[in-house]
Order: C-alpha cells, then sequence, then structure tokens
C-alpha cells in the first residue's frame, strides 16, 4: 500500500487549513420590531414572520 | 451521485422513518392548533406527506359510496390514529374548501439550545389564518403593496380629472358671461343707436315735436 514518504509540516498544514472559514448567518432586520433576525426565519423577539405573529415569544 | 434520490434519510431505519411521518402527521392533525414545532428537516420532509393526505381527504369528499371508504381506508395504512383520519376526512378537509394544495406552512424558528438544530413550525394554512385575525389576505406583500398603490394612483387620477373638469366649466362658465355681456352692450348699443336716429329723424322732421318731449 502506497504511504505519505514526509509528515506533513506544520507550515504546509496550517497554510492548507487558511482556507477553512467559518461563514456568518445571513442576518436581515425585523420589519416589526427593527431587530436583527436570521433571514427567511421568525423574529425571535417579536415572534413575527411575513406581517403575522407566528409564535408567542418571551419578549412580546 | 444522488441521481434520481430524493428525500432525507433523518439518521432513520426505513421502518423508523415510516413511524416518525405517521406519528408527527397525526401529531399534526389533532393537535388543537393544527401546527407542531419540529425540526426543520422533519418539517420539510413532513409537508408532501400530509399534503398528500388531505388531498386525498378533500378528493373523497366528493365521491360517493364505497370509493370515499376506500380513501379513508389508504390513509388509515398511513396515519395509525382512528381519532385522526376521524378529524382529517369530516374536520380538516371541509375547512380547506377547494384550495388547490399548499395546505401546509413552514416558518422557520432559529437554533434550539442542546444540540443546535433548526427548528420551524410546520401548520395548516386554513386553521392558522383562523387563529391569527392578523392574517386575512392570501395575497403577498408586494401585490398588496401594489395594489395600494394603484388605489391612491387612481384616487389622485380622479382627482385632478375633476379638477381639470371643474377648471374647464370655470373657463365655459366665464366665456359664455362675457358673450352674453357683449351680447347686451351690443343689443343696448343698438337700442341706443335706434333711439338716437329716430330721435334725431324727430327732431328733422319736426322739431316741435322733440321740444315738447324735452318739455
Amino acid at each position: 500500500m502506497a504511504h505519505p514518504k514526509r509528515k506533513i509540516s506544520k507550515s504546509r498544514r496550517d497554510k492548507r487549513r487558511t482556507h477553512y472559514k467559518a461563514v456568518a448567518p445571513t442576518t436581515a432586520s425585523c420589519p416589526n420590531c427593527n431587530s436583527v433576525k436570521l433571514a427567511h426565519a421568525a423574529c425571535p423577539e417579536c415572534g413575527y414572520y411575513n406581517g403575522r405573529k407566528v409564535v408567542e415569544t418571551f419578549a412580546a | 451521485m444522488r441521481h434520481l434520490n430524493s428525500g432525507r434519510k433523518l439518521n432513520r431505519t426505513a421502518s423508523h422513518r415510516r413511524a416518525l411521518m405517521s406519528n408527527m402527521a397525526t401529531s399534526l392533525i389533532i393537535s388543537d392548533e393544527k401546527r407542531i414545532k419540529t425540526t426543520e428537516a422533519k418539517a420539510k420532509e413532513l409537508r408532501p406527506y400530509v399534503e398528500k393526505l388531505i388531498s386525498r381527504a378533500c378528493k373523497a369528499q366528493q365521491m360517493e359510496g364505497p370509493a370515499g371508504l376506500h380513501a379513508r381506508r389508504v390513509v388509515a395504512r398511513l396515519i395509525k390514529s382512528k381519532q385522526a383520519v376521524q378529524e382529517l376526512f369530516d374536520a380538516i378537509a371541509p375547512a380547506m374548501g377547494d384550495r388547490p394544495g399548499g395546505y401546509t406552512r413552514v416558518v422557520k424558528l432559529g437554533t434550539r439550545r442542546g444540540d443546535g438544530a433548526r427548528t420551524a413550525i410546520i401548520e395548516l394554512v386554513d386553521f392558522a389564518a383562523e387563529r391569527d385575525g392578523a392574517y386575512s389576505s392570501g395575497r403577498s406583500k408586494k401585490s398588496r403593496q401594489a395594489a395600494e398603490e394603484s388605489m391612491i394612483e387612481q384616487t389622485i387620477g380622479s382627482a385632478v380629472e375633476a379638477m381639470e373638469n371643474a377648471g374647464d366649466a370655470v373657463e365655459e362658465a366665464v366665456e359664455d358671461i362675457t358673450d352674453t355681456v357683449e351680447e347686451v352692450v351690443e343689443e343696448v348699443a343698438e337700442k341706443v343707436d335706434e333711439v338716437v336716429s329716430d330721435n334725431d329723424e324727430s327732431n328733422e322732421e319736426s322739431t316741435d315735436d322733440s321740444e315738447e318731449d324735452k318739455k
């Protein structure tokens, strides 16, 4: 069976990993209460989605 | 490659998955609010499953005799609860009316504490509309806005038209008045001329008469 001839150096390993990045979730502002919420999801602050109360929240 | 593979396995065996779908559909149908909270993946899997059951129940309404019973039995194979089948055929199907599919709505809620899974609510559209008075129109926000804008434009347009008409009417009235005034002035002038010429004639004919008139 084929095997690596050399151990990958810390440098090469870390250089490879420079492209491993976390992506920030897309956010949107709630049209009802102007707080930041996830796009295409009900607002966790006021419970509104698409101009309609969807869920009860502790705040509202 | 995922050619011809559709659907999610949800980390379950086929029988486990079948049982899960059956349980979720039952929960959705017999719940008082006609909505359940679950993970986004399960909600999206449940959507077509429940929609097909509701479609069958709606179509069964028009059927007569054994065909309707057969539909009921087909659904009963998929959801084990007799109570749920009854609710689906006797309460939900009549309420859905002639809605052409799209009986359910999935609203995403964000991640849950514990495992960070994305959660969502799946609910029956018509029952949600009944519960929430704020949501009455089935139209989208954009079309509502467009309708409002066209209403405003129409009102403004008719107002402008009315204003223009009023302006025209005023102009016409002013023209009429000036015309009549001119006519009257002309008539008066003619009569004055006539009177003057009569006087002249009478003066020419007999100065005595005119002198008498003056007296």
